[in-house]
């Protein structure tokens, strides 16, 4: 089980090599501004996801789009492929059984 | 740049030096970048009040990591800390009989701090509780003990530095004690586990105590007499581990009103 910063931040990663401030911006898309990471959160998973392999350094260089400042680029690795694809398996499972239960049907229970 | 945004980067500049040092060479100059670049986006599109807002957010999200990333760095090998304590086993126990004088009644001592020590050897061999946060926690709090309790004797028993900074400590050493407890509650999901973090936080706290006591003791740095330091070291071992589990206790509340559910920590 992926905790929801892990798992954003391998989901930002599988559309492609990021640095860090792209994973912070593709993160808060993903989740409709919900889940905003801070800076320690993001460096504090990265360096946890490096140690167990689920992502690796893609080697420093400027974005274009940004500046000329050189940054640290990072890429999923295959185990971090499986890794998200397995926990989203597991919250698609989760939802169709919200589903099946009526849970997401009907009116929103606040407003 | 804005120059309030400048002044923000400038402080977490100084803030990210909280970090353990490896975690700081590796990540702090990206950290910096990162805030930046964010600052930069919130300042254009939401202005002060939202700059405002996002230094609040940071703070947070900075103290909350720098003790996370304290905590595993603090988080020694269970081999090391295994040998620190039989070591210290040995070391108090010399220093005590050392001290020791037909005039001087010890007896309990070295049998409480054989117990104490014995369960702790136990409870890092068999890999119970949770040896990480509540042994940082337990080392933070003894040092911060042990410190005040040596400048102590050197300050006016009754003067306003005096009561301020044996408040704090306190204060700390407590807040240490609930920390634990709140982090083995969240990470267990069970509010129970809190006192039991609490109390392995308290015994760590009083053994770091009680041994830099008989160490300076025996140097003659402390001015207590050893005959003191025996009594109020035997004391320390009683209550260091029951205050530590009432506020390990209320940490683990405090994490079981915070957030209900288990939570499973990344």
């Amino acid at each position: 089980m992926l905790t929801p910063p892990v798992f954003h931040i391998l989901l930002a990663l599988t559309a492609g090599e990021r640095h860090g401030y792209g994973i912070m911006q593709d993160v808060a898309t993903q989740t409709g501004g919900d889940l905003q990471l801070g800076p320690g959160t993001l460096y504090g998973c990265l360096k946890r996801m490096l140690a167990a392999g689920l992502v690796e350094e893609s080697g420093e260089r400027p974005d274009p789009e940004l500046d000329d400042e050189r940054r640290r680029y990072y890429r999923i690795t295959d185990p971090g492929r499986r890794a998200v694809r397995e926990e989203a398996r597991r919250m698609a499972g989760a939802v169709e059984a919200a589903r099946a239960r009526r849970v997401l049907s009907g009116r929103k229970a606040h407003g | 740049m804005t120059p309030a945004l400048n002044r923000m980067c400038q402080v977490y500049r100084l803030l990210l030096r909280a970090y353990p040092r490896t975690f700081r060479e590796t990540y702090s100059e990206e950290m910096a970048r990162v805030f930046r670049d964010r600052g930069l986006e919130i300042a254009r599109v939401d202005g002060a009040s939202g700059l405002a807002l996002y230094a609040i957010l940071t703070s947070l999200d900075w103290l909350r990591t720098v003790i996370q990333e304290r905590t595993v760095s603090m988080s020694l090998n269970l081999s090391t800390l295994r040998w620190i304590f039989l070591a210290c086993l040995i070391l108090d126990t010399a220093l005590v009989k050392r001290m020791s004088t037909p005039a001087t009644s010890t007896a309990p001592l070295p049998f409480a701090l054989l117990i104490m020590y014995g369960l702790l050897v136990l409870l890092v061999t068999t890999h119970r509780g949770a040896i990480g946060t509540e042994s940082s926690m337990g080392l933070v709090s003894g040092a911060v003990m042990t410190v005040w309790t040596t400048c102590f004797s050197f300050l006016p028993a009754n003067g306003t530095i005096s009561v301020l900074a044996g408040s704090s400590t306190v204060a700390i050493i407590f807040a240490c004690w609930g920390i634990a407890g709140y982090r083995a509650a969240r990470r267990t999901g069970l509010a129970g586990s809190g006192w039991l973090a609490g109390c392995w936080g308290g015994l760590v706290c009083v053994l770091v105590k009680v041994t830099c006591s008989l160490v300076l003791s025996n140097l003659g740095i402390s001015s207590q007499s050893p005959v003191i330091v025996l009594a109020v070291s035997g004391q320390y071992l009683l209550e260091g581990p029951v205050l530590g589990a009432l506020f390990g206790a209320l940490g683990g509340l405090a994490a079981r009103i915070s957030a209900p559910r288990a939570i499973v920590a990344p």
